[in-house]
């Protein structure tokens, strides 16, 4: 499912140049340690994500709002860190606003996940970048768009699970 | 309207397809005769009778390499036809030629891979390959950790996956810049293409086997029956050299996905793996993600010491 709309969201590609994002979006803020350069177009998910934008339900703080739809965000379960490391604070933004945020508190879009994710892991950042880690959404002879780091890992439990293979013993024995 | 036989022999021919001409009456090739005794039968369906005069023209084709621009257009449109009177579909059949500096490679991240065999579902699916045999040019071996050993590794498990303490490694065709299958060829029906792709013109090989022989990595596969697709799962766009259908007697491999890949896109493989564990692209592009792996990772191949310099190299993370 996350491949279908990643997949289908190809034609929103933006640029991050020096000089900013494309049209509409705030320009990208750099820094000294920004220094992992993104692929050419990173395949966009924000408009495809069922409960954005957050600030469709979250109008008020978020504890002024809690008793009121309790079972909101039950099926999110944080299974990617242990609790004193992270807490849903540590990437949604509190007061909640449509964006993601840096560790340092600054905004970042649900469409960069690789600049939030690449804080803490770098060289998967720097490998997915580069081209050894990740998928693309082209083939190899278009200009390089890569899918995203929530294209493939869901950010709340990014392991990937173990199940049976797509094809059972016989098919794969060859000849 | 001349049909069959006639037809042949009324077209002015070289000395190859006069001797193979004169030859099949006398050895009596039974494939050729029968399609011709069905071709001139006054009795046979038109349709019958035009896929006979197909079969027998096909029969006599030259080897593709040696194939004029209009021989290979009418190799490819006879495919075309023959299959709809033999099956009713349509399909596409390519013979779309290398692009110029281009140069085919692949890398497998060791550390990605985790058995999910999603790559040889796709690649089943694609290259059209023989449901009841099991045929797969993909292998994914199952290795026990700080083991590396094929013939202890497993690529028939069926269990949920990964296994604890184990890692999963794919072999397939790797295209060698030096490859001994090539070499073996007795008829020269298997050949490295411009952009680096092992092929194998089905309608000239022989099935001796000699490629499988000599193929360090177990590449290749042999049609012991003829491959049936049901036609509804058939992939009709194909390409001669790749994933058009085969028949009985005849060595079939991976081709990279041709049909895909001198189409801009990458191998059915690649796009399936849904751990990002397969990275395909143009290696005489130094902005190609190839490129960037091949410079930014520690990258083995397999068996190097024979020579065969796979264009398919192996890291980790």
């Amino acid at each position: 499912m996350r491949f279908a709309l990643a997949g289908a969201s190809v034609v929103s590609i933006f640029v991050l140049a020096a000089c900013g994002g494309s049209p509409g979006r705030p320009p990208r803020p750099m820094s000294a340690l920004d220094i992992v350069p993104a692929p050419p177009g990173v395949v966009e998910r924000a408009a495809f994500m069922e409960k954005a934008p957050c600030t469709r339900c979250h109008t008020v703080p978020l504890a002024a709002m809690s008793p009121v739809h309790p079972a909101a965000h039950w099926g999110v379960a944080q299974r990617h860190a242990p609790n004193e490391t992270m807490q849903c604070q540590t990437c949604h933004a509190d007061p909640v606003r449509g964006e993601l945020r840096m560790l340092g508190g600054a905004p970042v879009g649900f469409d960069e996940s690789h600049r939030l994710c690449g804080q803490c892991h770098a060289r998967q950042q720097k490998d997915w970048a580069g081209g050894a880690h990740g998928k693309r959404a082209t083939g190899w002879a278009s200009a390089r768009v890569a899918i995203g780091c929530t294209g493939c890992h869901n950010p709340h439990s990014p392991g990937f699970g173990r199940r049976l293979p797509a094809m059972t013993r016989k098919e794969a024995a060859g000849e | 309207m001349k049909n069959g036989l006639v037809q042949i022999l009324s077209q002015p021919m070289d000395r190859r397809t006069a001797i193979t001409v004169a030859g099949c009456a006398v050895a009596g090739a039974a494939t050729a005769a029968a399609s011709v005794a069905n071709a001139i039968n006054p009795f046979a369906s038109p349709e019958s009778r035009e896929a006979s005069r197909l079969e027998w023209q096909r029969y006599f084709q030259e080897n593709y390499r040696l194939m004029s621009e209009e021989e290979k257009t009418e190799a490819l449109l006879r495919l075309e036809r023959l299959h709809q009177l033999k099956h009713g579909g349509r399909i596409s059949v390519s013979g779309a030629e290398p692009i110029e500096k281009v140069l085919f490679g692949y890398a497998f991240n060791v550390s990605k891979c985790r058995g999910y065999l999603e790559c040889v579902s796709a690649c089943i699916r694609e290259n059209n390959q023989d449901r009841a045999s099991g045929m797969a040019y993909i292998r994914i071996h199952e290795h026990r950790n700080g083991e590396f050993d094929f013939s202890k590794a497993s690529d028939t498990f069926d269990h949920p996956v990964p296994a604890e303490g184990h890692f999963y490694l794919g072999t397939q065709c790797f295209h060698c810049q030096n490859p001994p299958c090539v070499d073996v060829c007795p008829v020269k029906a298997t050949w490295m293409e411009p952009d680096g792709i092992v092929v194998v013109d089905y309608d000239w090989c022989i099935g001796c086997r000699y490629c499988m022989a000599a193929c360090p990595y177990d590449a290749r596969r042999f049609n012991w029956q003829a491959p049936e697709v049901p036609e509804a799962d058939l992939n009709p766009n194909q390409h001669y050299l790749g994933n058009r259908m085969r028949q009985k007697g005849v060595v079939e491999k991976c081709t990279f996905c041709i049909q895909r890949s001198r189409d801009g896109r990458n191998p059915a493989c690649v796009e399936a793996c849904p751990t990002g564990a397969r990275i395909f692209g143009n290696l005489l592009d130094p902005q190609s993600e190839i490129r960037w792996v091949l410079a930014n990772k520690k990258v083995f191949r397999l068996k190097e010491d024979l020579g065969t310099d796979p264009k398919f190299w192996y890291f980790m993370d």
